[in-house]
């Protein structure tokens, strides 16, 4: 008896091509109502929500309709002095995930030069464990996503020197499973965000030969469903971040042909909403900021034409990294 | 509506289901599309929930539901837009929860920079936290807050505490399954009080489990908790197939690694793991080289010699050991997936299952059925057929490279339908490189290991651009006839990266299908480089 894929149907009347202006009325619209409920309770996120909208917005080439300030401003106000490390809002604590996305900010924003590199590569190497893992801040939790979070936002800042990379390797190494993938501590389920960490690691470090990238790119190909769209795991359903963390990983492992650009460029155009613009995880979902600017960056790396190129490792338009001089490895094709 | 109180139903997410049930309610579904939808959802939040256990906590509720539904004489309508009554109404209960939000979260952050660290402190903070799990500050502020009061002894009762503390992450994780925060705290609840029954927490695992088998925060939870209590998980799980898997599908891979030796070696490709690794030779310096190669944490001690070109090579191992007792198990199953092929020829998990079990089991013998199988994936399974062209590819060149010893001087791989290169690292060894008659337009950067290379022979391979053809110091012939390059410029762009380039030959590619096209390229090329031979017919 066949197994029941889990998928959706792409109806007929879905939008086939970038809707962009919509995507970008309905960045620049979110958060202007600062009492809207969803958007107050999601602030312990705002520092990556920012990097999430400047990132979509400068791979549409359309950075010049904010106000650099006012993002550069709230950057300043969530860094903490003590420790070195940004949070995600005014008063909450300061975190690795918060770091990286305030780094992210000041590069797309040509405003590296603001930032107390000093303290943030103290915050960064603090972190770091014997093992080689980080902590996402002092209370402890290890994950790979930390990992990766370190060696982009020290590599972002020219310091990566500042930690043991060779121990930081070891440590996502122990991570990798018998299907290829990486999971977010050694022995965890293979899982496509973490693998996009883990791959995204070893290409800011230039360790990707370390993996068998035929196994894990099979594994990634196989995240294709009969929609186009893609899964984060075998049996699951298809979602639009996963078309990002999936075919970046892909990108990087010089295999992105091993899936069908065509039927994933398909679900992701057909993952907009038409009447108030962004993108949402799956046909007729609510749209977010996250998932506008995954599927933004995943038609770049699918080579959209009215969209700058983005890095498959950090994220960021390739523009951006060119002007710091930061690379990243990507294999060979 | 009945309210289901279950001991567990923080975990299952229970209610969660019955605020779907009033939503759908407020929508007007009739009783199948509510079921429907109620599937639906659960099936978006909780990725592999138990639907039967799911619908037994329901039960009652789901009946009055039915009850309601048909008193309403809802029949047959389809989603609509939400009415301005409903807006209104969900409208006012946010407004009302974001009010009380907001206030927790001003009175906590008041305490806090008072350093007030007590349990009316903890209320508000485990108030705004069955609200919004996700507040990561919230979870910090009651770990400051427990530690300060074990430092201050002022815990009389810690398992009452820590069993508080463990109440709390089960009433988040019942509004965010997938919250770190909440699962964070809960083990940093069972390491920082030790009295806390872990048996407790494991049957709680299961429970969860079983509502959402692929929750991996709780299965990595559950490792924690095994781990603490000293069970290995191979004491309770079986794994046998996935070590069988393990030894047949994690082909060692390798890579060479040479330890600096005076700073004079480079990669080819400049990154610090290559295949391969060359190095100007000293001209006062005697016929041999000792040096150390490092591969993974292996070292070996390795004598350049000249009377072997100071080459040296790692044999290459293409198919893994596979033990007498795992082959007879593999032929065993490579049956069952024929007489599945039997009764479906287009069935792609037989399909490819049986070329990895051919592969483990004996090439030479099964080589044709092989081939043969990964023609059918790429016919059959089309969005994944340029991933089983590649490693048809890849399986052919380890086919060559295997059927003698590596050969030197001359090497072809003509006519294989080649869509990629591997192992390329031992083109170093050859001089005549065909690859005519393949498909290799993505690949060719790869080539940037054939550093002794003098005759290139890349004819008829669907190439549209040579922009990524690699720097290649010897190449003194090139061929790119039959190819589907459209300027001049593909070639004039790409000369630079072949110094030694004495002759090449461009013919029948679109840009010299005409006289005009053929003298404007000869022309161009002769004032870059007069001497070269150029062949456009």
């Amino acid at each position: 008896m066949a197994n029941l894929v889990k998928d959706v149907v792409i109806s007929q009347d879905t939008p086939k091509d970038l809707l962009l202006d919509k995507h970008i009325d309905y960045l620049l619209k979110y958060g202007t109502d600062t009492n809207d409920f969803e958007f107050c309770m999601t602030e312990y996120l705002r520092m990556s929500g920012m990097y999430w909208m400047l990132t979509t917005l400068a791979t549409a080439k359309k950075l010049h309709l904010i106000s650099k300030d006012q993002f550069t401003e709230f950057i300043d106000q969530c860094f903490d002095k003590e420790t070195g490390g940004y949070s995600a809002c005014p008063g909450h604590d300061p975190h690795i995930l918060y770091t990286l996305s305030a780094v992210q900010i000041a590069c797309i924003l040509d405003s590296v030069d603001r930032l107390p590199i000093d303290d943030i590569v103290r915050y960064i190497a603090g972190l770091q464990l014997p093992d080689g893992s980080f902590t996402g801040d002092k209370w402890g939790e290890i994950d790979t996503r930390f990992s990766f979070c370190a060696v982009a936002t020290l590599s972002l800042l020219n310091r990566l020197s500042s930690i043991n990379v060779k121990k930081a390797v070891e440590f996502v190494l122990s991570c990798q499973n018998f299907d290829g993938g990486f999971g977010s501590k050694p022995k965890s389920e293979s899982h496509a965000g973490l693998i996009y960490c883990c791959v995204g690691f070893l290409s800011v470090t230039g360790e990707l030969g370390r993996i068998d990238a035929d196994h894990l790119g099979w594994w990634l190909c196989e995240r294709q469903l009969p929609s186009g769209g893609l899964n984060g795991r075998p049996e699951k359903l298809p979602d639009v971040c996963y078309s990002w963390w999936v075919i970046a990983s892909l990108t990087m492992l010089g295999r992105q042909h091993w899936i069908s650009k065509d039927q994933l460029r398909r679900y992701i155009f057909a993952s907009q909403d038409c009447e108030t613009g962004g993108f949402s995880d799956r046909p007729g979902d609510l749209p977010d900021p996250f998932h506008t600017l995954f599927g933004v960056a995943a038609l770049s790396l699918l080579g959209e034409s009215n969209l700058i190129p983005i890095n498959p490792t950090f994220c960021m338009p390739q523009d951006v990294l060119s002007r710091l001089g930061v690379e990243s490895q990507v294999l060979t094709k | 509506m009945k309210v289901v109180s279950d001991p567990f139903c923080n975990l299952c997410g229970v209610t969660q289901v019955q605020d779907v049930l009033h939503f759908f309610l407020d929508c007007a579904f009739t009783t199948d599309v509510l079921k429907e939808h109620i599937e639906e959802e659960m099936a978006k939040t909780y990725d592999h929930y138990n639907e039967q256990a799911v619908m037994e906590y329901l039960g009652e509720g789901l009946k009055d539901l039915k009850r309601l539904t048909r008193l309403l004489e809802m029949h047959g309508q389809v989603k609509t837009d939400k009415s301005a009554a409903v807006k209104e109404k969900e409208k006012k209960q946010k407004d009302a929860k974001l009010k009380i939000y907001r206030e927790g979260m001003a009175q906590i952050f008041e305490k806090r920079k008072s350093g007030i660290k007590d349990w009316e402190t903890m209320r508000c903070v485990g108030d705004v936290l069955s609200m919004n799990p996700d507040v990561y500050t919230l979870w910090n502020i009651r770990k400051e807050i427990l530690l300060h009061m074990v430092e201050e002894k002022t815990i009389d009762e810690p398992v009452k505490v820590g069993e508080d503390e463990l109440r709390l992450t089960e009433i988040c994780l019942k509004i965010n399954p997938k919250s770190y925060g909440a699962w964070h705290h809960r083990c940093w609840i069972i390491e920082h009080f030790p009295e806390l029954d872990l048996k407790r927490e494991l049957i709680l695992c299961n429970k969860y489990l079983k509502l959402d088998a692929r929750n991996f925060h709780c299965w990595d939870y559950r490792r924690f908790i095994t781990s603490r209590l000293g069970l290995s998980p191979e004491e309770e799980l079986s794994y046998t197939m996935q070590k069988i898997e393990e030894d047949f599908s994690n082909y060692s891979s390798w890579h060479y690694r040479i330890s600096e030796d005076g700073g004079k070696w480079t990669t080819v490709n400049s990154i610090k793991e290559s295949p391969l690794w060359v190095s100007d030779l000293n001209s006062n310096s005697s016929s041999e080289y000792n040096i150390k190669v490092a591969i993974l944490n292996e070292v070996e001690n390795v004598c350049l010699k000249a009377d072997n070109d100071f080459v040296w090579f790692r044999k290459p191992q293409f198919d893994p050991e596979v033990s007498p007792k795992l082959k007879a198990l593999l032929v065993e199953q490579l049956e069952t997936c024929n007489q599945l092929l039997e009764l479906e020829p287009e069935s792609k998990w037989p399909l490819l299952t049986s070329v990895v079990f051919m592969k483990a089991i004996d090439t030479t013998q099964f080589r044709e059925e092989i081939i043969r199988r990964l023609r059918c994936l790429m016919k059959y399974d089309k969005y994944r057929s340029s991933y089983y062209s590649d490693i048809l590819s890849k399986f052919l060149i380890e086919e060559e490279f295997k059927s003698n010893e590596l050969p030197t001087g001359s090497f072809s791989l003509k006519n294989l339908g080649l869509t990629s290169f591997y192992y390329t690292q031992y083109f170093a060894r050859f001089e005549l490189i065909d690859l005519s008659h393949n498909k290799l337009k993505r690949t060719l950067t790869k080539l940037e290991f054939a550093v002794n290379c003098t005759t290139l022979i890349l004819d008829d391979n669907d190439l549209t651009s040579l922009q990524n053809i690699p720097f290649l110091p010897q190449v003194i012939s090139l061929s790119v006839a039959d190819n589907r390059l459209k300027t001049a410029d593909e070639i004039l762009n790409c000369i630079d990266k072949l110094p030694s380039l004495q002759k090449i030959n461009v013919a029948r590619n679109p840009f010299v299908e005409d006289d005009a096209g053929k003298q404007d390229f000869v022309k161009k090329l002769k004032t870059l480089k007069p001497t070269l031979e150029i062949i456009v017919d």
